[in-house]
């Protein structure tokens, strides 16, 4: 199968090189990181977390999540929040008719933009 | 790019947070951080997120300047007949939860809440597109962080309690979002 991407060009370029210096090709070393972040993911569904745990010294394990797999976690582990129906109606009405980002919240947006 | 955690100002909580001398004065907050935080966090109760003071910022301040937890909740009617009545959606709301928020009083006057909410909308948004997510709920504990989230189009969708319960839909954090860039 092939697949096309579309990466930041710092992480094109990182990949170019550890590909280089592994010896490794694109293809395989794309495969094997994504089959580490299919393990991943299953280990996170299951409720479990991923860590680091170095070699030979005592130093603290160092967990590793991004944001996916944090969402995942996140939506394993849902509270039940029992609001009054007053208040889910007034959610549900924002829904069907969100509106509009007020001043400063764009401002907001846009100070603290990506 | 959702997935590059440099596109965030926080980091996850380390265990060694816990004990970076962080005080928002307000207690609860603060007590939550200094000895919850961490554990809840390890457990997958709520996430917990810290903006660090940067290398090149004023050193005087303190190394966590603020933080934030995030969880995932169904928002479900506490009374089935009103729900079925008014019509409501018979299945619970997947929601996003800003359970606390809160910036070190050292460091007040820097816009630094506004950058932890905002960051916290960024990565709901960016987790709203992997897991069903209508929007984000926060519990406000005082009449100022009600007004706070209210400058910020939160409405309050339960007033007769504290905390208030306060909502923004997806749709409106995604079009800031958008037009922020």
């Amino acid at each position: 199968m092939r697949f096309e991407a579309t990466i930041p060009d710092s992480r094109g370029a990182a990949v170019l090189q550890l590909a280089d210096e592994l010896g490794l090709s694109r293809s395989q070393l794309i495969d094997e990181a994504l089959a580490l972040f299919l393990k991943a993911v299953i280990e996170v569904r299951k409720g479990r977390r991923l860590v680091t745990i170095p070699g030979a010294s005592t130093e603290a394990a160092c967990e590793v999540s991004s944001p996916t797999l944090a969402a995942l976690e996140w939506a394993s582990r849902s509270e039940k929040l029992e609001l009054p129906s007053a208040a889910v109606e007034k959610m549900q009405q924002m829904m069907v008719q969100p509106p509009e980002p007020g001043k400063r919240l764009r401002a907001a947006a846009k100070r603290h933009g990506r | 790019m959702a997935d590059d955690p440099s596109n965030y100002a926080t980091s996850p909580m380390e265990p060694a947070d816990a004990s970076s001398g962080f005080r928002s004065g307000t207690h609860p907050l603060d007590d939550y951080f200094r000895r919850h935080a961490a554990p809840n966090d390890a457990l997958g109760i709520g996430r917990a997120y810290v903006l660090r003071r940067a290398p090149e910022q004023d050193q005087t301040l303190p190394t966590v300047l603020g933080y934030y937890t995030l969880s995932m909740a169904f928002v479900a009617s506490s009374d089935i007949a009103e729900a079925i009545e008014r019509k409501l959606p018979k299945y619970p709301l997947p929601v996003a939860l800003i359970g606390r928020l809160a910036v070190d009083e050292r460091a007040r006057g820097r816009r630094l809440g506004e950058r932890l909410l905002v960051d916290a909308l960024h990565r709901i948004a960016d987790a709203a597109e992997i897991v069903g997510c209508v929007g984000a709920i926060v519990d406000a504990k005082t009449e100022a962080a009600e007004a706070f989230y209210v400058k910020y189009d939160f409405k309050t969708i339960q007033a007769d309690a504290w905390p208030r319960r306060m909502f923004l839909p997806m749709q409106t954090i995604r079009a800031a979002l958008d037009e922020g860039g």
